[in-house]
């Protein structure tokens, strides 16, 4: 079986970059995740994330506009490549698997309440 | 990168601490720099207008802080001068290696005789430590003493590994704390 290396906030990052879709860059990528998870993300973690992923091959970018708002600086977005899909439907399918492996009764010690 | 256009962008915005930036400037890979920064302008600019200039700068360096980190952090620019000449070495090695195969026999014997001088060396270092940790797990190890005795013959001396159980009363001297007699029966005394 191939091997997908994916460390835990990469997968956040890739994850996120696929909900963007096509508006996926630094600022975006920070704020969606801040938004859905609640938790603050570091401008460093993040960016060291997506080199990762970029050196990997899992995403890859394509340089954007300069805008106002960014004093001239160009955005670069970020795509999920096929490379990307498959390391995380293959970490999806892991974690599926494992829960599929969990005996039932374990869950519902976990859900107090339900039987 | 575009500086004259960020400038008339520019009029009476506010922009990031210029230590701050040129520190980044500094140390980020080249290849990111650009729309790193952007990235970082853009949060700072939204930061002036939420919390104020002062936090948003604050928060400017800590982002600049966090952001000095391997995989961000540039290729060290020394291209034109090598610490270490890997061509001259890999070439020493190589001749080296020719030079085992050429003569054989004496890189055989060589190799050998060297193996097995470095064997010798460590199981020596290895039995005199042995040895010299003799008893070195008692807590007052230098001061155990084993009372042995020196036989004169004239011309020779020999050294016996224990003596008589009768010697046991010595341990009663001043300076000895106390003493026993070892299972050979030879006493040992302690100071």
């Amino acid at each position: 079986m191939k091997k997908y290396q994916l460390g835990e906030f990469e997968e956040l990052v890739i994850l996120t970059i696929a909900i963007l879709h096509n508006r996926a860059y630094g600022v975006s990528i920070k704020n969606e995740i801040e938004s859905r998870l609640a938790r603050s993300v570091s401008m460093g973690a993040m960016h060291a994330a997506l080199v990762r992923l970029e050196e990997k091959g899992y995403i890859k970018s394509v340089d954007g506009e300069a805008t106002e708002e960014r004093l001239g600086r160009p955005r670069k977005y970020f795509q999920i490549t096929a490379l990307g899909k498959k390391a995380i439907a293959y970490s999806k399918s892991i974690r599926d698997e494992l829960w599929k492996a969990i005996p039932r009764i374990v869950l519902e010690v976990m859900t107090p309440g339900k039987g | 990168m575009n500086r004259s256009k960020a400038d008339i962008g520019m009029k009476n915005r506010s922009t990031p601490p210029r230590i701050a930036m040129r520190f980044f400037r500094w140390y980020c890979d080249p290849r990111l720099a650009d729309h790193i920064e952007g990235d970082l302008i853009e949060v700072y600019l939204g930061r002036v207008k939420k919390d104020g200039q002062r936090t948003a700068d604050w928060r400017f360096l800590i982002d600049v802080l966090m952001l000095f980190r391997p995989g961000i952090i540039g290729p060290i620019a020394v291209t034109h001068f090598e610490l270490i000449n890997t061509n001259m070495i890999r070439n020493y090695v190589v001749v080296a290696f020719r030079n085992l195969v050429r003569h054989k026999l004496f890189a055989t014997i060589n190799i050998m005789g060297l193996s097995l001088g470095v064997t010798v060396c460590v199981l020596i270092t290895l039995f005199v430590t042995h040895e010299m940790s003799y008893d070195s797990f008692h807590e007052n190890e230098a001061r155990i003493f084993k009372m042995r005795a020196e036989i004169n013959y004239g011309r020779q001396i020999i050294y016996t590994p224990s003596m008589s159980p009768a010697f046991g009363p010595y341990w009663q001297m001043p300076l000895v704390r106390s003493g026993i007699l070892s299972a050979s029966g030879s006493p040992d005394v302690s100071w």
